[in-house]
């Protein structure tokens, strides 16, 4: 499975007619219309029409869009995917997901090309996160919802975050042996851009492939962190040209600058370069 | 019949969509910053959705802040729905 390259994923209240038809512009790589705890209870059949008319309406673009649909345990579940299953979408973000819910969500699906990220936000979601990720095969990510997850700990959320790092760290492992993204939790304080950029480097550190923001104001912070530096690319194209003259000769392993080079080492080069022409930083 | 519903807001680029039953045909009232200018094409928006639903007897006051074609047909729709169930 082709992974999306979403450094920044934006939500964006699906009831709100000003920020739906101005979302595209932002920045973000993907945009997340949000249908769940952004939108009040009297309001979910409004928010539902918005949606429908405004991606008819608006033909989709390079912005990859994700719907957050209400939870199975909501009265809300399958009015949400009778309409959203018929949108223009590349996703349906699912909240609370567990394994039940996304074998709910396939079953409606799995006839649409739409593919689907598990919102992963309780204890029992990160230490079950094999089997959700595992449970469908429409299942291409997910999302870590770090405030509904500190709740069910019941844990204080600080903005250094040592509290969800156990947390942060297993869910970055699981999702790159299984092949799936993973998207970190968005940065809460929306005028604190100093503490944005350490946590947005932590969360690019443990491995996750993106953040999700809150603020129009965070995306290009979080694209600059998840966008490979000069100093990377220079690097891995180092190694992929050194790589291909030493499959040339016949070299298996080879040194470069002094320090030797294998396949993760290339294999990680291939996808830093990859990654800056997705980011439109390099050309080739 | 139709009851009385309210779909919309009246904030920026959204519309206020109240309707109720009548009698005497479709009665459009409609409250717009652009009203000179693009009062056929909103008529023609609302139109659409009411021939959709097969409504010939209605009222509806649109109180429009400047919204799109999507978003006036999005909250008619909606008003509609809560007003049919």
């Amino acid at each position: 499975m082709e992974m999306p390259f979403i450094r920044s994923a934006l939500f964006i209240p699906a009831n709100n007619p000003g920020m739906v038809q101005t979302a595209h512009l932002l920045g973000s790589d993907a945009i997340i219309f949000d249908l769940e705890d952004a939108i009040s209870l009297s309001q979910k059949d409004s928010a539902r029409e918005l949606l429908n008319e405004a991606f008819k309406f608006f033909k989709k673009d390079s912005v990859v869009r994700i719907v957050r649909i209400n939870p199975l345990d909501s009265p809300y579940f399958y009015d949400d995917i009778n309409m959203v299953k018929e949108f223009d979408i590349d996703f349906i973000m699912l909240a609370k997901a567990d394994v039940e819910s996304v074998i709910a969500l396939e079953n409606e699906i799995k006839d649409t090309n739409i593919k689907i990220i598990t919102l992963i936000e309780s204890a029992s979601g990160v230490l079950n996160l094999k089997d959700i990720l595992s449970a469908s095969d429409l299942v291409s990510g997910m999302l870590f919802g770090a405030e509904d997850y500190s709740l069910d700990m019941q844990i204080e959320r600080t903005k250094q975050s040592d509290e969800i790092l156990m947390a942060r760290q297993s869910i970055a492992l699981t999702c790159k042996a299984l092949n799936k993204f993973s998207l970190d939790t968005p940065f809460t304080d929306v005028e604190d851009f100093e503490m944005l950029n350490i946590d947005t480097k932590k969360a690019k550190a443990y491995g996750f492939t993106g953040k999700a923001c809150i603020n129009p104001r965070q995306v290009r912070y979080v694209n600059a962190i998840f966008t490979p530096t000069q100093k990377e690319i220079d690097y891995a194209r180092e190694v992929v040209y050194a790589a291909n003259k030493a499959k040339e000769d016949g070299i298996g392993v080879f040194s470069l600058n002094g320090k030797m080079v294998d396949a993760p080492i290339i294999n990680r080069s291939h996808l830093v370069l990859e990654n800056a022409k997705k980011a439109g930083v390099i050309n080739e | 019949m139709i009851k009385d519903s309210v779909a919309g807001t009246l904030e920026s680029n959204d519309v206020l969509v109240e309707i109720s039953n009548n009698d005497s045909g479709r009665i459009i009232n409609l409250e717009s910053p652009v009203k000179d200018m693009f009062e056929e094409d909103i008529l023609k928006v609302v139109n659409n959705v009411l021939d959709e639903f097969n409504i010939e007897n209605i009222t509806i006051n649109l109180k429009d802040q400047g919204a799109l074609d999507y978003a006036i047909a999005a909250r008619v729709r909606t008003a509609l729905k809560r007003g049919l169930k």
